[in-house]
């Protein structure tokens, strides 16, 4: 039942494809396109790859766009390190970090 | 992080602040423009960040569209300094400066330090190796180091080994002296015991060899008092390593005298002069002038240190000291005094490892001079080897026996 409800929506497949490639070929998800990859270091500092843009930027709140999740980072202090090529590298003191669709 | 910011200095960044209008809109255009956005902070929808020169220049087209109002609060990097000092000579001509300066001193040699030598003085290293090229100031890419300590060996057999390591600014000659063996007669070289000194036998203990004395006789120096060649049982000689404690009553006798007006040399006239030198540059400080032959001339230098290290930079002090012979008295005390530690001087300088049994003193005081002298009899060992110079076998002697 769960593949199926994943093959309906178009985004979906692209990324079960991924799945399906990394699990056969035993490749790092992180190296095949169209993933994106978070790394924390700690709370002070999260590095977010596969950044498509950004939804909203405050010094509380970020929101990412990373193509199937949109990732909310909350905290205080936050500020946006560096940004380029789909990279965005954010410091400050980081609370929580949560997925939606 | 240093590399970044040091990117940054030389490519020069902008600090801008941008209000109004979407800043989440103006970010994302900036992104797909490939605009470097670094440290960026959104305060009060008020955003602010640093970018480089050209991307400053590459983001208004993009804020118009998201409705921002940008502005420059601060620029940074040398792209900025050189445009705003343009028109001033001096810096450039003073970063020329430098950098030549850098280049120039650190292509020569600032200091040069000896290790390794024991009886051969720093100075006359040095003087060595300064004829060969080897000096403060010397260019380093000049110096063929093979061919220098070939010719360092060459020129003196004081010097077995030497090396020439140049460690940056500073150069090290490292070298090893020649060692000259004392002459030793071998333990196994045939050999006589005979007398050091004059006395009397008191123990008289033949290791090895044949006794030639007994105890109780008298003994010049040089007699022989133990014989390495011994006699076989069939009435042939052999020859051996004699050996024997001898323990001999001796007498010795020191002398000391003084005299009341002596010749002193005293220091009539002193005068210095300064010099600072840097490299192969010497200047004076003060007026110099040249001084006459009869002063003496002391010399001493001084150089600044940084960590340990030398640098090319000191003063040398030169002293020239006339000295005046003058005549001087002392009074009886004195005279005696000084007569005494003399004699006391030269009385335990000559007896090492003797037992004195008896001293007597001997004064005679005069108007203007005194005469002291001791008398010593002591008891010590006069053994000493003398070797036993073998013959050759084509010697006259041997031939006239064979006929």
């Amino acid at each position: 039942m769960a593949k199926s409800n994943r093959r309906r929506n178009g985004n979906d497949k692209v990324y079960t494809m991924a799945e399906k490639l990394s699990d056969g070929l035993e490749l790092p998800i992180e190296s095949l396109p169209g993933t994106s990859h978070i790394e924390l270091c700690g709370n002070k500092q999260a590095i977010v790859g596969g950044c498509k843009g950004i939804l909203e930027y405050d010094e509380n709140i970020i929101r990412f766009n990373t193509g199937r999740l949109i990732v909310r980072v909350i905290g205080s202090d936050l500020c946006i390190r560096a940004y380029q090529d789909e990279e965005a590298v954010i410091c400050g003191n980081i609370i929580s970090v949560d997925f939606s669709s | 992080m240093i590399f970044f910011r040091l990117l940054r200095f030389f490519f020069g960044s902008v600090d801008f602040t941008a209000c109004n209008g979407f800043p989440e809109r103006f970010i994302n255009i900036c992104a797909l423009r490939k605009i470097p956005l670094r440290d960026l902070k959104c305060c009060n929808g008020v955003l602010s960040g640093n970018t480089t020169i050209r991307g400053y220049k590459e983001m208004r087209p993009a804020a118009k569209k998201s409705g921002m109002c940008m502005r420059i609060k601060r620029k940074r990097g040398l792209p900025f300094f050189t445009r705003a000092n343009k028109k001033r000579a001096g810096f450039l001509a003073g970063f020329i400066l430098l950098v030549l300066s850098v280049s120039l001193l650190s292509s020569v040699i600032w200091s040069i330090d000896v290790v390794g030598n024991e009886k051969i003085s720093d100075e006359e290293i040095l003087e060595i190796f300064e004829d060969l090229g080897v000096h403060i100031g010397a260019a380093k890419i000049s110096l063929n180091v093979e061919s220098i300590l070939d010719t360092v060996l060459e020129s003196t057999d004081r010097i077995t080994w030497a090396s020439l390591n140049i460690d940056g600014s500073s150069a090290i000659i490292e070298v090893r002296e020649r060692l000259v063996p004392s002459r030793k007669i071998q333990d196994e070289a045939p050999c006589n015991v005979v007398a050091s000194c004059d006395g009397q036998i008191e123990i008289l203990e033949a290791f090895n060899g044949t006794a030639e004395i007994a105890v109780g006789d008298g003994v010049q120096r040089g007699d022989l008092l133990v014989s390495g060649v011994i006699e076989n049982k069939d009435l042939s000689s052999s020859l051996c390593h004699a050996d024997a404690y001898v323990v001999a009553m001796t007498e010795h006798k020191f002398i000391a005298e003084g005299m009341s007006t002596r010749t002193v040399k005293k220091i009539t006239d002193e005068k210095t002069q300064y010099t600072l030198c840097f490299l192969w540059f010497k200047i004076p400080i003060g007026i110099h002038r040249a001084q006459p032959e009869e002063y003496t001339v002391y010399e001493s230098s001084k150089w600044l240190c940084a960590n340990g290290k030398k640098l090319p930079l000191g003063i040398t002090r030169r002293q020239f000291i006339r000295l005046t012979e003058t005549e001087t008295s002392l009074s009886q005390e004195e005279l005696f005094l000084d007569t005494a530690e003399q004699l006391m001087k030269a009385s335990s300088e000559g007896l090492i490892l003797t037992e004195a049994t008896k001293q007597t003193i001997k004064t005679d005081i005069g108007d203007t001079a005194i005469h002291m002298e001791i008398m010593v009899n002591c008891r010590e060992n006069i053994s000493d080897t003398a070797e036993i110079e073998i013959g050759d076998i084509s010697s006259p002697i041997i031939q006239e026996q064979s006929d």
